[in-house]
């Protein structure tokens, strides 16, 4: 099944729009945040109050290169659920644009280089949406208890841009299975009869039926066993090898952040901290926001914090962000943080920090 | 605090009370619920003692028995569920007072947190009411004034900015680290000589976790509380705890002091723990993570053997045939029930590493 828009690429109107930054379709990033931003009706309703808004995400840019793994970072209330679902459409965004450049192989099927992922281009947005699998956090929740572990696998085919012959579809199939280390045995079963951990790897197989390039994981692990932890982390750097995976890796766990990611970006309040190879931030977290996550990783050893961080006031969504976000709790906080936001900057090669004192 | 209860006991065979001596000492403790499945066993004899002013730490996954553990101390378990053994609060054994008894000790002696603060209030309830309340079941006779100023100092004690203001917030005004701090408040609100904290930082975001594992440390040695911290994070017991007990299925599989437990892990079990968890620093382009096999046993299908046997690296089939005993020295098997009290035979203050597995503990 092909949609009637693949067989004109002229009607992809996305194709023939972006300007300066978006041009750059010739470097290595595979899909490209420009000042995202998503700002929710706080309660909607015919007697609502009007006006008050969350700013869940605000002016987010980024990019995910091909082939990394991306690490995202942040607290409950960051933004780094909403930005995953923003990058698969679940949820629109406000403003600013998000941008996919897929590889040779899609351009062959006659797709544009580079086009803008918007509800408003559905026949593309189903293109992406294959390419770009979601893997949810609790995966009692996101698996049908009714339907069998091989029509949850297969449910998607209706929705794929991509034709599968039935014959083509078992077999791949029973690859993804044993490529989770399932058997293809268990494809009759039923959710329930599956451990967290062996239901956070139907999880991943769902994902691989369709050749996905890339995999947005959103605390996939944070559910799951200490024991079964490892287990799951593992299987992601296996798949990432075996299919040359993309991975946006979102947790709220520094540690097992930066075990995973190449690059990592530190949220907070819906904005970009701190950016920086995995490595250089565990090194040396620059922002201050960072080193206070940085501090707060329970480790043996480490002795704790008498008084970590200030108890001042967190930060609030819902009123019209002026400044940094981290200013209520940053120890470095002057007059100027709560008047104007600091933009990302590069400090170091490759290290880029959203802090006015911060050089 | 008054330690007034007279000390006989039927059927103990406890010193006498020792105002140094342990609080809470538990002896061969089994806990079996009973349900549609069959009966599900999810304590199946834990010793533990905690010493006064120390921090006990409890890790364990779900599962483990860690939680239930902390419920039968408390006495918080229903009329339907048997357990048996001996919990021993300041050497009397709870699980042969009347209920009215143990709803005194409740508070008084021993006190718990939960992990979700925003379930454990009532939300139509402000903070000064919830204080009020709490004083009021073991002194029904405080003014209401007095309670306020107690709730108040209570609630500096515990770092809460703008302590009067909060009196009058709801529970849904305020934040869960700030929910967290007045639920210790609370806890520590009738001076007890225990405080056991169930999972008390799950739900919150980390760098509120690291505050409210500072105060609890803090409170612990100003209060000179025996403090009974329960986790399914290593990194975190380790950051807090003096000494460490390993849970697993229902049984105790390695217990010790922190720096030792982390230094040389006795039990495979604690091993493969520290082995499958990324440790600060690592990479996965450097270091691959040890991959525990298999998942968490189901409780209602409680194996003879040792419960870990399935997912050990070291597994032979001498595991599956009976539980080990926990003891220091490996090769001790023991059946069933009759290795309770292992663990207390050893003296009260020099806390030996004991492990349970019929191999050597693997020395690097």
């Amino acid at each position: 099944m092909s949609p009637s828009a693949a067989d004109h690429p002229s009607t992809f109107r996305g194709a023939s729009q972006p300007t300066g930054d978006l041009q750059r379709a010739s470097d290595d990033a595979l899909i490209r945040l420009r000042d995202v931003t998503k700002v929710f009706n706080l309660e909607a309703g015919l007697f609502a109050s009007a006006g008050r808004h969350v700013w869940a995400v605000n002016g987010v840019s980024l990019d995910i290169r091909r082939g990394e793994t991306y690490g995202l970072v942040g607290e409950s209330g960051s933004g780094k659920t909403t930005l995953a679902r923003i990058i698969v459409q679940l949820v629109a965004h406000s403003s600013g644009s998000i941008t996919y450049a897929p590889g040779r192989e899609r351009i062959a099927d006659g797709l544009p280089e580079l086009w803008e992922i918007s509800r408003a281009q559905p026949a593309l947005l189903r293109y992406f949406r294959s390419d770009v699998k979601y893997v949810f956090q609790d995966p009692a929740a996101s698996l049908d208890p009714r339907m069998s572990i091989y029509r949850i696998l297969t449910a998607g085919v209706r929705y794929s841009p991509r034709a599968m012959s039935r014959e083509q579809l078992a077999g791949r199939v029973v690859e993804v299975m044993e490529a989770v280390g399932l058997r293809e045995g268990d494809l009759a079963r039923r959710p329930s009869e599956f451990s967290g951990g062996q239901r956070q790897r139907i999880s991943l197989a769902r994902a691989l039926v369709y050749e996905p390039v890339a995999l947005i994981c959103d605390e996939v692990v944070s559910a799951l066993d200490v024991s079964i932890q490892g287990q799951i982390l593992n299987l992601l750097v296996d798949l990432k090898r075996r299919f040359n995976l993309t991975i946006l890796f979102i947790a709220h766990d520094l540690t097992v952040v930066s075990y995973m990611a190449d690059r990592i970006g530190v949220l907070y309040g819906g904005s970009l901290m701190e950016e920086a190879p995995s490595a250089n931030l565990v090194a040396r977290p620059l922002h201050p926001y960072s080193q206070l996550l940085y501090n707060s990783v329970p480790r043996w050893g480490k002795p704790l914090p008498a008084r970590n961080g200030s108890l001042g006031s967190p930060f609030s969504a819902t009123s019209t962000p002026v400044g940094c976000p981290f200013a209520g709790r940053c120890p470095l906080v002057q007059e100027i943080c709560r008047r104007e936001k600091p933009s990302l900057r590069e400090v170091a090669p490759s290290h880029m920090v959203a802090c006015h004192f911060v050089s | 605090m008054d330690n007034k209860e007279s000390v006989s006991r039927p059927g103990s065979s406890v010193p006498a009370l020792d105002p140094d001596g342990p609080p809470l000492v538990v002896r061969g403790l089994s806990v079996t619920f009973s349900t549609s499945g069959g009966p599900l066993k999810a304590v199946r004899g834990v010793d533990l003692t905690v010493e006064r002013g120390e921090c006990l730490g409890v890790v364990g996954e779900s599962g483990s028995g860690k939680s239930v553990t902390a419920a039968a101390a408390m006495g918080l378990l229903g009329r339907d569920v048997v357990v048996e053994g001996e919990i021993l609060l300041n050497g009397r054994n709870l699980l042969s007072m009347e209920r009215e008894e143990v709803r005194s000790l409740r508070g008084r002696v021993i006190s718990m947190i939960f992990q979700e603060p925003g379930r454990s209030f009532d939300p139509i309830y402000n903070m000064g009411k919830t204080f009020e309340e709490t004083f009021r079941a073991k002194n029904p006779s405080i003014s209401r004034d007095e309670a306020r100023s107690r709730a108040v100092q209570l609630l500096r004690e515990v770092h809460v900015p703008q302590a009067e203001e909060r009196l009058s917030s709801f529970p849904h005004q305020l934040s869960g680290g700030l929910l967290q701090r007045v639920m210790i408040a609370l806890a520590l609100a009738n001076d007890p000589e225990i405080l056991i904290a169930d999972e008390p930082t799950t739900a919150l975001d980390v760098t509120i976790q690291a505050q409210i594992v500072g105060l609890l440390a803090e409170l612990q040695k100003k209060r000179r509380l025996s403090l009974i911290f329960i986790t399914h994070d290593l990194g975190l017991v380790g950051q807090i705890a003096d000494r460490i007990q390993v849970m697993y299925a229902g049984l105790v599989l390695e217990t010790g002091e922190a720096a030792e437990v982390f230094r040389r892990p006795l039990s495979p079990y604690t091993r493969s723990l520290l082995l499958a968890l990324p440790t600060w620093g690592s990479h996965h382009s450097r270091n691959s993570l040890f991959t525990i096999k298999g998942s968490v046993p189901d409780p209602t299908h409680a194996e003879p053997g040792c419960p870990f046997a399935p997912r050990c690296y070291l597994a032979v089939d001498d595991c599956a045939r009976a539980v080990p005993a926990l003891s220091s020295d490996a090769r001790s098997v023991v059946t069933g029930e009759a290795e309770v009290g292992a663990a207390g035979s050893t003296g009260a203050k020099a806390f030996p590493s004991l492990y349970r597995c019929i191999f050597p503990g693997v020395k690097e």
